[in-house]
């Protein structure tokens, strides 16, 4: 919705910026580093799910407001956590946002994401291993709304009341049933396989784990 | 999935990505585009120039070059399809000069020297006069004129069964039917001094400033009056003849009696365009200003306003008369004459491509559409397109809309109806899983496309409501109310204020202008701010102005925060339109 006004919130000045850009970086590590420590292969596979969504991020973006990360992060948050979840939609963020536009905004794209992949860890999106693709579907029509509503924070300066803010909320219905439609549709189409593909990692780490422990027991 | 669900996909991302097919010609790039019309296709026509006006009819678009000293590079004319499919194009090697006289079209007829065809007449500066069918381009016939060191520069004109020219060094006139020559006057040298036929014979002017008179029956007769040289068909009004005449520094718009005695005089600034007359209003252009008069009963002087044009000026659309800018700054403005003839200054048409501009616009009106073609001396040709109602255009596609339109909506209809048929097909092969999959993705492609239109209805109804409630949304600072420091004659009129680096540069006393992204680019032309927009499927977005983009421009009208894009937000008559960085 604040795209489609052109208006973006306050200006930041590059220094500003640059510390904003820190803040995240620092929390995305922060929260990857703890509380229990991985290995780099890990982080290495985690890094190349961020840029892959964040490739297609980039590539969706003439649409409008389809939002393939919402589902990503919703599904990452299930299969890996709130922690790994909310650091994956930070990089996301992030790094997609280099090509598409920096700004204040992106610490509210980067808090809505990661809201997200929280609620995809809270939400038993994944239950013994099976994806439950009907809360799934629940969970990617309501996450877009919780996105959507975050990141409209990033609008308000000292000229909005609560009535205009509700009236800003308002224009942008549309777009948020697109942005709805959008991920119940990413979800159809590619939850299980994008589920798969997370749960491998999962799997290939629980493996070289098992395997690592079982060496340390030879030894 | 299997190969055909893979080819529908991709199908499908190409129903949702398709910008539309190609023009024949080139797509025009975002600096071509101008506020208000579609750029539909560009003609970027090498090293010369554009100095006279592109010509429509029916439907069909001429144009000329001129210029071409450049390797072997010569003058042409083409024909194209207001689509942009190019049906011929004419060559000529010998041309010694700037090919800057107008193209003519006569409609078939009949008459003492035979029977014609529709024909295009172009007469070039090597002396040759062809008649060619406008839409094959095969001559009908060629009349070869006297040259010296150059040939015709001036524009033609039809007296009944004859067209006459003025040729380099005097008049002819040929019959229509086979290019027959019937008269043939020597005057004196001429440049680009057209022909203007009259009650009883022709008149053109020449170098030094001698009006020349040749009677149907061959009397020739001249009249010197020394006014400079003579660079366009002599005008005929109530008042008598006008003819402005350039001299050495400056000019002289002269009204001459039947007897062709000067009766009234003014002097204006240097190197004139070619006047028009509108009504009884005489229209003069030339290096200083643009003049207007009451050529009623004695040509008084009327109104002025500061610029420089010193080619031709032509009725554009709207009731306005567009007139080149032969500045660097270039680019087209479109003037009206207000209550008693008085010159106001509507819009300007100033693509990114503007340069030093002679030529006058072409425009052309068919059913709901409005074609505009501006081409300006770096010869670059840019077509434009509107549709009067959009929404009847988009439903009753004629061979007029745009091909890259056209093809769009067959591509995305075709797609959708192959898509439909292909969901269905699932369901009654009994795979309701890939069919409900199939029908979300359909589902999700109708709404990417209709959410332009489906967001701007719904903001309108949005305001409509917050407007109801009272939700005004101003902000410190912005200014939505009349200000009494304001000049007094700006009250009741459009006003806009664009604030930059802290400081409010503002205009007003504007009027009829019916939306914020309208009346912010006349102003900033007005006030010398360069604007860069960005164009989306919801709207055009200012993203610039003096190139400050900072992280975006937000607008407020009458105080409120605009909800749309400036050019989907209405404004009244007496609305203050206030920009701020976001």
């Amino acid at each position: 919705m604040f795209q489609a006004l052109g208006t973006h919130g306050p200006v930041v000045s590059p220094t500003t910026s640059l510390i904003l850009d820190i803040i995240l970086l620092v929390s995305a590590f922060w929260l990857l580093a703890t509380p229990s420590k991985k290995n780099f292969g890990d982080t290495l596979l985690l890094l190349t799910l961020v840029l892959a969504v964040s490739a297609l991020r980039v590539l969706m973006q003439p649409l409008p407001n389809i939002q393939p990360v919402t589902v990503a992060a919703l599904i990452v948050g299930a299969q890996l956590g709130a922690r790994r979840g909310a650091a994956f939609a930070i990089l996301v963020a992030m790094i997609s946002n280099t090509i598409i536009g920096d700004g204040w905004w992106t610490i509210f794209q980067a808090i809505g994401w990661a809201s997200v992949a929280v609620i995809g860890s809270k939400f038993a999106l994944v239950v013994n291993g099976e994806l439950q693709r009907s809360r799934l579907f629940i969970a990617a029509i309501a996450s877009a709304f919780v996105f959507d509503i975050i990141v409209s924070f990033s609008i308000i300066d000292s000229s909005f009341s609560v009535v205009t803010f509700l009236a800003y909320l308002a224009h942008g219905i549309p777009f948020d049933m697109l942005h709805a439609l959008g991920n119940l549709t990413f979800a159809v189409w590619f939850g299980s396989w994008f589920a798969d593909v997370v749960a491998e990692e999962i799997i290939v780490e629980e493996v070289e784990l098992t395997s690592v422990e079982s060496n340390i027991q030879h030894a | 999935m299997n190969r055909l669900q893979k080819l529908l996909i991709l199908f499908t991302t190409f129903l949702i990505l398709n910008t539309g097919a190609a023009s024949a010609i080139s797509s025009p790039s975002e600096s071509d585009q101008i506020y208000g019309f579609d750029a539909q296709w560009a003609q970027q026509f090498g090293g010369g120039y554009v100095t006279t006006a592109p010509i429509i009819d029916n439907a069909t678009l001429f144009v000329r070059t001129s210029g071409m000293w450049v390797g072997q590079d010569r003058p042409q004319v083409f024909a194209y399809e207001l689509t942009g499919k190019e049906l011929w194009n004419n060559t000529n090697q010998n041309a010694t000069q700037h090919d800057m006289s107008p193209l003519k079209i006569i409609e078939a007829g009949q008459g003492q020297c035979g029977n014609w065809s529709k024909q295009l007449i172009i007469a070039w500066s090597d002396g040759l006069i062809e008649s060619v069918e406008p839409l094959t381009g095969h001559k009908n016939w060629q009349y070869q004129s006297e040259v010296n060191v150059w040939g015709i520069t001036g524009s033609s004109a039809q007296d009944e069964d004859k067209l006459v020219t003025s040729t380099r060094t005097g008049i002819v006139s040929l019959c229509l039917a086979d290019g027959t020559l019937i008269q043939n006057a020597t005057t004196d040298l001429g440049w680009r001094n057209g022909v203007t036929v009259t009650e009883s014979g022709y008149l053109v002017g020449d170098e030094n400033g001698t009006l020349w008179h040749l009677s149907r029956d061959g009397n020739l007769s001249s009249y010197s009056l020394a006014i400079g040289k003579i660079r366009h068909p002599p005008l005929i009004t109530d008042a008598g003849i006008v003819i402005h005449g350039q001299g050495q520094g400056k000019s002289t718009i002269a009204l001459l009696d039947e007897n062709y005695s000067i009766i009234n005089s003014h002097t204006s600034g240097s190197s004139p365009a070619m006047p028009i007359l509108i009504g009884q209003y005489l229209v003069t252009g030339d290096s200083s200003e643009l003049r207007s008069f009451d050529c009623s009963q004695n040509c008084t002087a009327l109104s002025s306003l500061t610029f420089t044009t010193n080619g031709e000026m032509a009725m554009g659309l709207d009731g306005q008369f567009m007139v080149p800018l032969n500045t660097a700054q270039g680019g087209w403005k479109g003037f009206t004459l207000v209550e008693n003839g008085l010159l106001e200054h509507v819009r300007g048409f100033q693509p990114g491509f503007s340069t030093y501009t002679t030529a006058a616009p072409a425009v052309y009106s068919e059913g709901d559409s409005d074609w505009l073609v501006l081409a300006n001396d770096a010869s670059r040709m840019v077509v434009y397109w509107r549709g009067l109602n959009d929404s009847e255009v988009v439903e009753n596609l004629d061979e007029n809309t745009p091909a890259s339109d056209e093809n769009k909506n067959n591509n995305q209809i075709l797609l959708l109806v192959i898509f439909s048929t292909f969901c269905a097909m699932l369901f009654l092969a009994r795979k309701p899983e890939q069919g409900k999959k199939f029908s979300l993705l359909l589902i999700l492609i109708v709404a990417v496309i209709a959410i332009p239109t489906l967001s701007t209805q719904w903001s309108s109804k949005v305001d409509d409501i917050s407007a109801d409630i009272g939700v005004e949304g101003s902000t410190d600072g912005v200014e939505g109310e009349w200000n009494q420091s304001w000049p007094e004659q700006w009250q009741g009129t459009q006003i806009l204020i664009i604030e930059i680096d802290g400081q409010k540069q503002m205009m007003g006393g504007y009027s009829g202008y019916q939306n914020v992204l309208q009346l912010t680019t006349q102003a900033a032309s007005d006030l010398n701010i360069t604007i860069s927009s960005q164009q989306s499927d919801i709207g055009t977005y200012i993203t610039s102005f003096n190139g400050h983009q900072g992280q975006g421009w937000e607008f407020f009208v009458d105080g409120s925060r605009g909800a749309l894009s400036a050019e989907n937000v209405a404004i009244e008559e007496n609305t203050i339109v206030h920009w701020i960085p976001a």
